[in-house]
């Protein structure tokens, strides 16, 4: 019997850092989809409901902020979502957490230590 | 002269090498400095040259090393040859020191004097092309006496280590060992973080490019923050820096020259990063 993979949105620009973390958390047997900016996340989000949601903080027209407030406010959607976030931006983050965030991850970011985060939130559901 | 009115220039020069910065002076004021290097440099030649005259006479011999101003070495080997004394060494500091002391001169002093004439060599050098420039600037000796930095951007970047390693490239070593765990022992993922690292550095370098031309900082701000995250995968601890740098000045001190400044550095130390890079690949795979 096989079990339906996890649906995961990666809003991250860096493709660096989507590239690695695509490829860590598919093999954590998740489906990842993976969105460059604010656009392809708000497209994605009118076709899809993800399980979770992973988003950088800083992306072009759309930042992390903006995503949770639409994801919280205006699709109102109750699943999980992790923000990444580089040092020095604690107060993004926190408006983040006021808007509806679960969690937060900072640059540089661990894949290994993304899984364990996204699974811990998963398992909350 | 006398060389309290010497000391007198040197205090007005001192108060212009406060405001000196190569990156930061236009041509205008750069003449300025370099016409007032030039008026303290005749008359400390002219003193020299008197004074080696009156050496040779007693039996001292003065030398000056000038980093360009092999009028006035001349004019000391001519006077002291013709005053029939030997020839006097390319460099001899000591002799000039025991001159200047006796007359009141420190070490402290006589270090900032041979400063001075070094920076005089370089003033001369301002309206030359920038990497001339440049180098000169980088080979003025760091004497513990300069308690102010001469450039913002000089002091900035070798906290950094940027500039001292620009020399230094082929030293640069980079450790991919944790990103290859990361990408679970795959070296196929880490050629491909690697060809997007190189292709994310080279886009980044023509966005500030850029950016610079139309001095849009919030443009470069974000570029730079942008380009942090690979860095950091990377180990790329000098462009890192650079880039934080970078981010820095465009979000508070918006100084365009310091910031094309960081962005030529970034540029310098890139290629030797992306070489360090390739061979740690190789090691690798």
């Amino acid at each position: 019997m096989t079990t339906k993979k996890k649906q995961l949105l990666l809003a991250e620009d860096d493709e660096l850092l989507a590239s690695l973390l695509n490829y860590r958390l598919e093999k954590g047997g998740y489906q990842v989809h993976l969105a460059r900016d604010g656009r392809q996340v708000k497209e994605f989000l009118s076709e899809t409901i993800p399980d979770i949601i992973v988003s950088d903080i800083m992306m072009p027209y759309f930042s992390g902020i903006e995503l949770v407030d639409y994801v919280r406010n205006e699709l109102q959607l109750g699943i999980p979502v992790i923000i990444i976030s580089s040092a020095g931006n604690e107060e993004n983050v926190l408006n983040a957490f006021e808007l509806g965030a679960n969690d937060f991850i900072s640059k540089p970011v661990s894949p290994s230590e993304l899984l364990v985060r996204v699974g811990r939130e998963l398992s909350k559901m | 002269m006398n060389l309290k009115n010497l000391l007198a220039q040197l205090a007005f020069l001192e108060a212009s090498l406060d405001k000196f910065s190569y990156q930061k002076l236009n041509t205008q004021e750069a003449r300025a400095l370099k016409n007032s290097f030039e008026a303290f440099r005749n008359l400390l030649e002219e003193k020299i040259r008197l004074e080696t005259i009156r050496g040779a006479d007693t039996g001292k011999i003065i030398f000056f090393s000038y980093p360009q101003g092999k009028r006035a070495e001349n004019d000391v080997h001519e006077t002291a040859n013709a005053a029939g004394t030997n020839s006097v060494p390319s460099n001899d500091p000591g002799g000039s020191a025991d001159f200047l002391k006796e007359n009141g001169i420190s070490n402290e002093q006589l270090g900032y004097i041979n400063f001075i004439l070094t920076v005089s060599g370089i003033s001369s050098h301002l309206s030359a092309d920038s990497e001339e420039s440049e180098q000169l600037y980088q080979n003025i000796p760091k004497k513990p006496y300069l308690t102010k930095p001469m450039d913002k951007s000089h002091k900035i970047v070798s906290e950094s280590g940027a500039s001292e390693q620009s020399g230094t490239r082929e030293s640069v070593k980079i450790d991919l060992g944790s990103v290859l765990r990361d990408c679970l022992g795959e070296t196929d993922l880490l050629e491909e973080l690697v060809r997007l690292f190189k292709q994310n550095s080279l886009e980044f370098i023509g966005q500030v490019k850029l950016h610079l031309q139309n001095l849009d900082y919030e443009g470069i701000r974000f570029a730079s923050h942008k380009i942090k995250s690979g860095l950091r995968m990377m180990k790329t601890h000098e462009l890192l820096a650079i880039a934080e740098q970078i981010e820095a000045e465009s979000k508070t001190g918006r100084d365009v020259k310091h910031l094309n400044f960081l962005f030529d550095c970034f540029v310098k130390e890139y290629p030797g990063i992306e070489k360090a890079i390739d061979l740690e690949l190789g090691n690798l795979k």
